[in-house]
């Protein structure tokens, strides 16, 4: 069954093509979600998020774009949501400490492994990801979809409403962001 | 100095080169069902939220004592009077039945002509 008849189907709440769809898709939005929050209990959390969604608005989809184009940019905005949330979570847990409501150790969670990276890149890979963590938001989403989810620049473009050209010029700025994180963490720590 | 970092930093750009896609976890589908069945019955949710307050142990433990107490204040403030009436009514009854009792025995042994 190809996309089009599962979300007519969909359309109908057919259950079984909404199995189908999950089945057919469930890694493509569980990886793009690990990639932006990287952390596995969220991602698997913000996955099921996305798919009750679909489920949810399927009416609203109109089929201008293309379904996979429509299901990352539910995943993406659900993850910048959530990284959103955390941040300011984060501010407030901040604040209390500073008026001593909270004498809590703050535990520094362990760098975070993608799970595809191959065995003898596993450091390397987690020195990127932490840095990856520092990006705006933007830099992040397109540095994941084009490098962890393999899109080309113009998918990424679709996604997240910007030209071919202006992806690559985001890509840029990520990768000398990126460059200036890393240069900042081994001079800090490897000199 | 300057060219080691950059080897470092070219270094950390290759640790992503070739990543495979992550997989779903297992049961994704399960999970999700799961969820949404939650999500679809909230009442069951307040119920269980509910049963699961009031089996805690700190919420039974206060029940506890608050009958305690309850039974504690109802005793001491009973009017002596009727403490009076009470025990003057078992005393009564006690030695009734030491009559009744020692009738019955009067009776078994005495012999009838």
């Amino acid at each position: 069954m190809d996309d089009h008849e599962l979300v007519s189907l969909l359309k109908q709440k057919n259950q079984q093509a909404f199995k189908e769809i999950v089945e057919k898709w469930q890694d493509m939005v569980f990886n793009t979600s690990l990639g932006i929050v990287q952390n596995f209990e969220d991602a698997e959390d913000l996955s099921q998020e996305v798919f009750i969604q679909v489920f949810e608005s399927i009416s609203s989809f109109k089929e201008e774009a293309k379904f996979s184009t429509w299901l990352y940019r539910i995943t993406v905005s659900k993850c910048l949501d959530y990284l959103r949330s955390k941040k300011s979570k984060k501010r407030f847990a901040f604040l209390k400490s500073l008026y001593g409501d909270d004498n809590k150790t703050i535990a520094v969670p362990p760098d975070f492994q993608h799970p595809g990276v191959k065995m003898e890149n596993k450091e390397n890979a987690a020195r990127l990801f932490k840095a990856l963590e520092q990006l705006p938001d933007t830099q992040k989403v397109a540095f994941v979809l084009n490098k962890i989810e393999g899109l080309k620049y113009d998918e990424v473009g679709e996604v997240l409403g910007l030209s071919g050209s202006a992806v690559d010029g985001l890509l840029q700025r990520a990768k000398k962001n990126l460059q200036n994180q890393l240069k900042n963490y081994y001079t800090l720590y490897k000199e | 100095m300057k060219n080691k970092f950059e080897k470092e930093v070219e270094s950390a750009f290759s640790g992503i080169d070739g990543i495979k896609r992550a997989k779903a976890p297992d049961w994704f589908y399960t999970k999700l069902e799961a969820k949404m069945l939650r999500q679809a019955n909230p009442s069951k949710g307040y119920w269980e939220n509910v049963s699961a307050w009031l089996t805690r142990p700190a919420v039974v433990l206060a029940g506890l004592f608050l009958i305690l107490f309850l039974n504690a204040t109802v005793l001491y403030l009973k009017p002596s009077s009727t403490n009076d009436s009470v025990a003057t009514a078992s005393e009564q009854t006690a030695s009734d039945e030491y009559k009744q009792v020692s009738a019955t025995l009067f009776d078994y042994e005495t012999i009838k002509p």
